[in-house]
């Protein structure tokens, strides 16, 4: 029975709230593989392959004067917790607990997620989790400090004039394949 | 007064389509922009293999348009089509297509030519690109 499964195209959805606005993106070009039997899971992601739901947003993100050196990847290299609470063998619904770090760029911060995991009758694994997490104080200085360097300097823009939220709503889906 | 109040009302309308404007602002699309160059899957894959930093610098974020052969071709999690170009048994460049494109990728089959005009997002297990177009 396989142990190893991976999939190119894991979906990401994040969500931030603002005093004006809900800020929301995707990312359907996320690699992930996990195995079962070491209890690892990995993710990793380009920053460009974002796409967000407001038009304005995503047409700036995707403009080529947008420098994003230094943040084109992010990554996860996780640790199941409990592998053993998964039977591959049987199709169901089982629940894992996941921790790792999540690093973007030179920045690095411990995750913990549930995530509820479908094994289906022809060994695919379908998965999907939601989970939180905020923004330290010193690093929305850091977004602010890159927003400063980055966005063009006739838009004087900092995370506090478009109020945006420390917390960050994450959602996973994906459905796994066998390696 | 009347004047004043005139000039108010105008500007509140403009205000108000120019923020109706932005809020439905389409999403960005490649479909009138000119690819950069042209290039092959197993070109820009050595290009990314030998030096990730400088084929970075050159394509993420660009449109160009790229041949290869079709290893794999799957739907992604919002049902756009995608394919695995390659050589042999590697895969070399992933492009996620349009979803308008699903029936014109319908004509193609795994190891047939192809070529599609897409936008570069980086490198991960293979070059990335997104908003494919196949090109004519």
């Amino acid at each position: 029975m396989a142990q190893s499964f991976d999939t190119r195209t894991a979906h990401l959805y994040v969500k931030s709230s603002s005093k004006f606005m809900d800020v929301e993106a995707n990312n359907y070009q996320v690699y992930s593989d996990v195995n079962f039997a070491a209890a690892t899971v990995n993710f990793t992601g380009l920053m460009k392959s974002w796409e967000f739901e407001m038009g304005a947003i995503d047409r700036a993100f995707n403009s080529d004067r947008l420098n994003l050196d230094g943040y084109r990847k992010f990554t996860f290299e996780g640790k199941i917790l409990d592998p053993s609470a998964i039977d591959l063998s049987t199709p169901g619904r089982y629940e894992i607990k996941v921790k790792g770090p999540l690093t973007i760029g030179a920045n690095k911060r411990q995750m913990n997620a549930t995530a509820v995991c479908y094994v289906k009758v022809n060994g695919d694994i379908d998965v999907e989790s939601d989970f939180s997490f905020k923004i330290e104080e010193a690093n929305m200085e850091q977004i602010n400090k890159l927003m400063r360097e980055r966005i063009p300097q006739v838009v004087s823009l900092d995370s506090q004039t478009l109020g945006i939220s420390r917390t960050i709503n994450v959602k996973l889906f994906l459905t796994y394949n066998p390696q | 007064m009347n004047k004043f109040i005139k000039f108010l009302i105008v500007l509140f309308v403009i205000l108000l389509l120019a923020y109706f404007a932005i809020m439905n602002m389409p999403k960005a699309n490649i479909k009138n922009k000119e690819a950069l160059k042209s290039v092959s899957a197993t070109e820009l894959f050595q290009e990314f293999e030998t030096n990730e930093d400088l084929a970075s610098k050159n394509y993420i974020g660009k449109v160009i348009e790229v041949s290869g052969t079709i290893q794999k071709k799957m739907l992604d999690e919002q049902e756009a089509p995608v394919v695995l170009l390659g050589s042999g048994n590697e895969n070399q460049v992933l492009v996620t297509l349009e979803a308008d494109q699903a029936s014109k990728l319908n004509n193609y089959n795994k190891g047939d030519q192809i070529n599609i005009k897409a936008q570069c997002s980086g490198m991960l297990m293979e070059v990335v690109m997104n908003k494919g177009i196949i090109a004519d």
